[in-house]
């Protein structure tokens, strides 16, 4: 397949549009096959496509500043498949960069999407890396990403994975994150799920150098009968570690859903603190919105993505 | 008559809190609802608006010649019937300009300017507890401003509300007449009943009078009922 006859598919607008933005790299892969691979200056990029899965590695420079995002696209186009895909990713000291990630099944009937990702930031670094997941309303899939992340002295990570178009299928997020000293993390997830789907949202941060931050944020919609767990965990092991868990869920219907923020202190002067909070979609609220003309699905929708973005 | 009850009776755990009620609203009034706190006047709005757990037992409500009392919320909204509740929801993570655009009449800018609300500080602020009561109301009172309703139930869309600004309620009123939106305002105050084309007194879950507002106003004052002098002689 070539690239425009893919970036032709309607559920591609956004990245269409997203690699239009000059001057960034890119990658882009249907299944386990690469469709183009763009590297942008300062950047060392290789990414190899097996029948096993695909292998792709990023390697910033030394005090490099990426101008644009770099956009990565997975993607399986077909109603069913296998998607592995291999990343690693070095962030030489003090580079900073934004990775928008695309994954994109806009009619799954039977896809497995595996992703094992392996980050190191090295001192002072900045990474942003954005997962934004778009999947069709069939609901037949599951989504497997892993992440490890080590963040060396002062490097700053901000990880945010959004589902907030079509079902999660099968949904099972595991992010692992180790600060060092004055290393600052935040991982944001934002889910929504219905019909049968079963989403586990588990993130984690240890805060292993003095004075490091890890701040977890999970916002997670369940509708009809959907499932969802959502586990934060914070382990503070060092002086003047800060952390933050924060999880709230929403339900609708016959969903049912749990939080477990975990914080545990290992070191005195560390300090980690937790809120959850699960809760139905409100009646004040829904009568509030239909009020003003929106049917109960319409004034359903626009709760859960206000609760989403915030 | 564009919205008429009749009979109208409303239970909750055993007790009446609306019995047997009439009232008659024309196309195009203004028509104020006053009464003691506790006599039903919210009850009554969401009643006509159809909110959850509030469907009369007994009796009729008739919305421009139609039965309406089996419609849900949103078919009434639909209808063009709004309700400003006394007091409003918050919505974490939606702006005051998604909730206004919900009306398409005016234009959020339009609507916030009418309430006393500047659109360049107000607009994208999140309708969430960072809002302080009075502008929370000021907000609920634009967004049924922004839908032009053909009948707008506002439950006391002046408490809460500090003096000066009861100028600009009187301005959204006299927009929403200009329109023929036909308004049934509840309110303790003289000052704003008085702005009215007729006014009700309500007293333990009756209509007791309908009249001129400054009439209305003195057996409410004076009085509290003319039937009961307030002692609620109407209470099971
Ligand atoms: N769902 C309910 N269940 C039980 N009692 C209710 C319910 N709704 C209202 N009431 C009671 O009905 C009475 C009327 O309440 P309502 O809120 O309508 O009064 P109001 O006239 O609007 O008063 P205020 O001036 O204080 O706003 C009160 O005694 C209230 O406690
Ligand atoms: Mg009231």
């Amino acid at each position: 397949m070539r690239l425009e006859a893919f970036l032709a598919h309607p559920a591609l607008e956004g990245l269409r549009e997203a690699l239009q933005e000059p001057p960034g790299g890119h990658v882009v892969a249907e299944g386990h096959r690469l469709l183009s691979t763009r590297q942008p200056k300062g950047v060392k990029l290789s990414a190899r496509a097996r029948p096993q899965g695909l292998w792709v590695e990023l390697e910033l420079a030394q005090g490099l500043s990426l101008p644009g995002p770099l956009h990565l696209c997975f993607a399986l186009l077909r109603p069913r498949g296998l998607q592995r895909v291999n990343l690693r990713l070095l962030a030489g000291r003090t580079s900073r960069a934004t990775i928008i990630s695309h994954c994109i099944f806009p009619n799954p009937l039977g896809i497995r999407h595996l992703m094992r990702a392996q980050v190191l930031l090295q001192e002072g670094a900045e990474l942003s890396y954005e997962q934004i997941h778009i999947h069709g309303p069939e609901g037949g899939l599951v989504v497997e990403p892993r992440a490890q992340v080590e963040l060396q002295r002062k490097a700053c990570y901000r990880a945010d994975f959004a589902l907030l178009q079509g079902r999660a299928g099968r949904l099972s997020i595991h992010y692992v994150v180790k600060a060092q000293e004055e290393a600052a993390a935040e991982l944001v997830a934002r889910g929504q799920a219905r019909g049968q789907d079963q989403v586990c949202l588990r993130e984690e941060i240890h805060l292993l150098g003095k004075a490091s931050r890890g701040l977890i944020k999970a916002r997670l919609a369940l509708r009809e009968r959907a499932q969802g767990l959502i586990e934060g965990i914070t382990v503070g092991a060092a002086p003047q570690a800060r952390g933050h868990v924060d999880c709230l869920e929403v339900l609708a219907q016959e969903a049912q859903g749990r939080a477990v923020p975990m914080v545990e202190v290992r070191h005195p002067l560390a300090r980690v603190t937790h809120e959850a909070a699960l809760g139905r979609l409100q009646r004040a609220q829904l009568e509030a919105l239909m009020a003003r003309g929106l049917s109960p699905q319409e004034a359903e929708e626009m709760l859960i993505q206000g609760i989403l973005r915030k | 008559m564009l919205l008429e009850l009749r009979r109208l009776s409303f239970k909750a755990r055993g007790r009446y809190i609306l019995r047997d009620l009439e009232l008659s609203l024309k196309e195009g009034e203004l028509h104020a609802l006053l009464g003691a706190n506790g006599t039903g006047k919210s009850t009554l709005a969401y009643i006509i608006m159809g909110c959850e757990g509030y469907r009369p037992q007994g009796g009729e409500i008739i919305f421009a010649g139609r039965r309406i009392n089996h419609l849900p919320l949103h078919e009434r909204a639909r209808l063009g019937i709004s309700l400003a509740w006394q007091e409003p929801a918050r919505f974490e993570g939606l702006s005051i300009r998604e909730y206004l655009g919900l009306g398409k009449a005016l234009s959020a800018e339009q609507c916030l300017g009418m309430v006393g609300l500047e659109p360049a500080v107000y607009l994208e602020r999140p309708l969430d507890r960072t809002l302080s009561g009075g502008q929370r109301k000021r907000v609920e009172l634009a967004a049924v401003l922004a839908l032009a309703p053909r009948l707008a139930l506002l439950d006391e869309p002046d408490s809460g509300i500090d003096m000066l600004s009861l100028r600009d309620i009187a301005k959204v009123l006299r927009r929403l007449k200009d329109w023929g939106s036909t308004v049934l305002l509840i309110t303790h105050r003289k000052e704003v009943a008085r702005v009215a084309d007729r006014a009700s007194l309500l007293c333990a879950g009756r209509v007791v009078f309908t009249g001129a507002p400054p009439e209305t106003a003195w057996h409410y004052t004076h009085r509290g009922c003319p039937l009961c002098d307030g002692r609620r002689c109407h209470e099971a």
